[in-house]
């Protein structure tokens, strides 16, 4: 798949939110002062959003993006800072 | 040297003929074939019944249905209170391809949409040992893990390897059997190529009109226990592996040897390794494929180890009612030899019109018949023969 060429910070929040959703996480639990512990959200969840924000918008995270990460907000902001 | 048996205290099983072990003995025992279209798949296995969305999309289908097979040994065994430390509960499970359909789409990614495509999670759903791993996960276990892949004889190898863990105590209890999901486009080429599938697309062991195997699928789980812990929780004890042994042919890559003699030689260290006699045995769950070599040198095998006895004992093949599971074959055959003893049934070999020349012990064709202990103590004594691919020869003996 060709990368977006811009795409917008709602774009890449929507694409997180789907993507956990499709990896089995409960919907109405996907509010940004929820921990990924409590989410059931793992490092492998993670690296999978890499991949997919990597092949679809061309953003690359580095290893240690996701250090010190408890909340699903502070996860969502981690791969977003890539637009600033 | 120990020659202590294990205790059975708990088997799952998910076949062709539905979820759980009771639907692999009521299904075949009353002559219900699983094969369909010349497949055997577990039609009635749908992940989302048993497991979350989550587990289910990081297990490839082998793994899901093993998992579902252990939950149903497990719950049989002692439901959700392991009585043991956790690291002394081991999990040993045989399969022979894993996950090679996610292998192969991963492959097609590579090659259509690059490397840098290829699924994160490749790794952790394909591999072999995904199943004792997830099986650990799940229930908290931290005794040795690991998978053993010797083609149709893994599961049984499998359940040789928990014995002897039990023997030598390394492990208090030990999950062992083994999956294997291998029904498509690819799995079948795969064999159908090597001249293993039957081209008829009917498993008939032992008759003159056998062409080969039909592929199937499933899992099939046991919970060993040392007999004497077992006893002092006052576990429920199905039943026995009492001996196991395994050999290897030597021979050809994929062909058995038509003599027999390797494969007799596991037979009989297996009855030695019980203790047992050929005199003792009341049944044996044949590997009995439906392809040409292997019925013919597994008669040989059985009449070499067993001698006159051979004649007088009813031999019957899970196969001829599911197909072939492949590196799920012998877990899910030790599961139905169980329950044949427990039960009290030879079950028949489905598909079997006439034995073919040469082949003339009692394979039970027809329907069941009641199997009734000859020795004096009433106890019962199977062999469940795996022998594979690569000539590994797997026999595991299982008694009341």
């Amino acid at each position: 798949m060709e990368p977006t060429a811009t795409p917008t910070r709602d774009q890449i929040s929507a694409r997180i939110l789907e993507a956990l959703v499709e990896f089995g996480a409960d919907p109405e639990k996907l509010q940004p002062e929820a921990t990924l512990e409590e989410l059931d959200i793992d490092s492998l969840d993670l690296f999978e959003l890499g991949q997919i924000l990597n092949q679809e918008f061309g953003i690359e995270l580095n290893p240690d993006d996701f250090e010190g990460v408890v909340t699903l907000g502070q996860a969502s902001e981690a791969m977003l800072k890539y637009l600033e | 040297m120990n020659n202590q048996a294990a205790a059975i205290t708990g088997v799952g099983a998910i076949t062709p003929l539905g979820i759980g072990a009771d639907a692999l003995i009521q299904g075949w025992s009353e002559g219900v074939c699983g094969i369909e279209d010349g497949t055997g798949t577990c039609k009635q296995f749908d992940s989302a019944d048993m497991l979350s969305r989550k587990e289910a999309r990081r297990m490839e289908r082998f793994a899901q249905l093993g998992l579902v097979a252990a939950e149903e040994a497990l719950q049989a065994a002692w439901g959700d209170d392991c009585p043991y430390d956790p690291a002394r509960v081991a999990c040993i499970m045989g399969v022979a391809f894993g996950g090679i359909e996610t292998l192969r789409d991963q492959s097609d990614v590579m090659d259509t949409q690059g490397a840098d495509a290829v699924w994160v999670l490749t790794v952790p759903v394909a591999m072999p040992n995904a199943l004792p791993a997830l099986v650990a996960m799940r229930n908290g276990f931290r005794g040795e893990t690991g998978s053993i892949a010797t083609a149709c004889a893994s599961s049984a190898q499998a359940i040789g390897a928990g014995l002897r863990m039990l023997r030598i105590g390394s492990a208090d209890a030990v999950i062992v059997g083994g999956a294997e999901a291998c029904v498509s486009e690819y799995g079948l080429a795969l064999f159908r190529n090597a001249g293993a599938l039957s081209r008829s697309g009917i498993c008939r062991p032992f008759d003159r009109l056998r062409d080969g195997f039909v592929m199937g699928e499933g899992a099939g789980v046991l919970v060993l226990e040392n007999p004497e812990t077992a006893e002092a929780r006052s576990a429920n004890v199905l039943g026995y592996v009492a001996g196991y042994a395994s050999t290897t042919d030597g021979y050809h890559l994929t062909s058995a040897n038509p003599n027999g003699e390797v494969c007799a030689k596991a037979i009989g260290a297996a009855l030695k390794d019980a203790n047992l006699e050929p005199e003792d045995v009341d049944y044996v769950n044949a590997h009995g494929t439906s392809t040409p070599d292997n019925d013919r040198s597994e008669t040989a095998a059985l009449k070499k180890a067993l001698g006159e006895h051979a004649h007088k004992i009813p031999i019957s093949s899970t196969k001829s009612a599911i197909g072939h599971s492949i590196g799920a074959a012998g877990g899910v055959e030790a599961v139905s030899t169980l329950l044949s003893l427990t039960n009290r049934v030879a079950c028949p070999t489905l598909g079997l019109e006439e034995p073919d020349e040469g082949l003339d012990l009692d394979y039970v064709p027809g329907e069941s018949r009641p199997l009734e202990p000859h020795g004096e103590n009433g106890r019962l004594v199977a062999l469940s023969n795996s022998f594979a691919f690569g000539g590994h020869n797997a026999v595991v003996v299982i008694t009341t």
